[in-house]
């Protein structure tokens, strides 16, 4: 393999302290300022650079500004993608009559309500368990050189500005799903300094593990099925 | 615009190996899917049953499948752009593998501010262009 990782990484600081790179000084999200400014910074710095921003971004010192970020990255995608699907359901439902279009607008807006209470929760078990699943992976295969701290990190910055991507219509979550993959795979690259290949391993890896569970469940639920037709033809 | 070609470095992203490596993910995934005889449901264009005209990904389904199928001139006609992309990322997948096992040198594109809008309008400009055929085509 061509990728390397750097051979002069810092060792891991006490617990509770920042990151002793001075490179490292994080992005605008973790700096003073205007909270939507700093989001929009922090979100297109990692959507149109990631490699940079994971080689500056902190590893350590704290995990409740990334959290914050990814949750309201996650927050904003998920009502905005509610909101387009209030629009069309409530749209279409007028065709048939003002009635049903006004109970379409009710429930849409009780789910989009329900969205927005539920999605917070939601996204912070998405990301911790996301984290510790690819720091299992990183473990097993021996490159996590860093904290959990730190892959929790790179998984909240990743999932909070991909889901900015929600807001395209249409169009939007495919492209923030494949995208979070990548910017996932860069930042624990960067932020463990280990090479693409291993980052790419722990996390394409779990992913390709769930749809061979999925394929051997419905392969066993078609044979039970074939099973027991045959098992009803040859009673009769 | 300028383009350097030059070996990794340390603490290089690998994207040839990267995108890759995404892509034969994909590949695994759907093959896994469809070999289990998971059955692939075509979606409802909710754009199209509001407006009567497809929307920019209508198409895409049937595009992948037709691909998958080795139907390449059906894939272009289900959505052109889905089935270039889709085409065009299997074939990097090789070279992905190739540059990354090989040790080949790499090309890095580095685009400037006007260089950037460029590619930026271009891009929105096929999109768009990808959209018009598909509602002349009555996809």
């Amino acid at each position: 393999m061509t990728d390397e990782s750097s051979g002069a990484s810092t060792p891991p600081p006490p617990a509770g302290s920042g990151d002793p790179d001075p490179a490292r000084t994080g992005p605008a999200w973790e700096q003073p300022g205007p909270w939507f400014a700093r989001f929009a910074q922090t979100a297109q710095a990692l959507l149109l650079g990631p490699t940079q921003f994971f080689r500056t971004m902190r590893r350590q010192g704290g995990i409740g500004g990334a959290l914050t970020f990814g949750i309201l990255g996650s927050v904003l995608g998920g009502v905005v993608n509610a909101l387009y699907q209030l629009l069309l359901s409530t749209s279409m439902a007028s065709f048939r009559s003002a009635e049903a279009a006004r109970t379409e607008a009710l429930i849409g807006m009780f789910s989009t309500g329900c969205v927005v209470i539920v999605l917070p929760f939601a996204a912070v078990l998405g990301m911790l368990v996301g984290s510790a699943i690819y720091h299992l992976m990183l473990l097993l295969l021996g490159a996590a050189r860093r904290p959990f701290e730190t892959t929790l990190r790179v998984s909240a910055y990743s999932s909070g500005a991909t889901s900015v991507l929600n807001l395209v219509p249409i169009c939007g979550a495919i492209v923030a799903g494949i995208y979070s993959l990548v910017a996932t795979i860069i930042g624990l690259a960067q932020a463990h300094e280990i090479p693409t290949s291993r980052a790419a391993v722990a996390v394409l890896l779990p992913i390709l593990a769930c749809c061979v569970v999925v394929a051997l469940f419905y392969g066993a639920l078609i044979a039970l099925f074939l099973g027991a037709v045959a098992a009803g033809v040859q009673s009769q | 615009m300028r383009v350097a070609v030059r070996v990794l470095r340390a603490g290089d992203t690998d994207h040839e190996l990267l995108w890759a490596l995404v892509g034969l993910a994909a590949l695994g995934a759907a093959s896994l899917i469809l070999a289990a005889g998971v059955p692939v449901v075509v979606p409802a264009c909710v754009f199209k049953g509001l407006t009567g005209w497809p929307c920019p990904t209508c198409g895409t389904t049937r595009a992948l499948l037709a691909l998958a199928a080795a139907d390449p001139r059906a894939a272009f006609g289900f959505n052109p752009l889905a089935a270039a992309v889709a085409a065009g990322w299997a074939t990097y997948i090789p070279y992905g593998l190739g540059a990354a096992w090989g040790l080949w040198p790499r090309a890095r594109l580095r685009l400037d501010g006007l260089d950037a809008q460029v590619v930026g309008v271009g891009a929105i400009g096929v999109f768009c262009a990808n959209w018009i055929y598909l509602i002349a085509a009555g996809s």
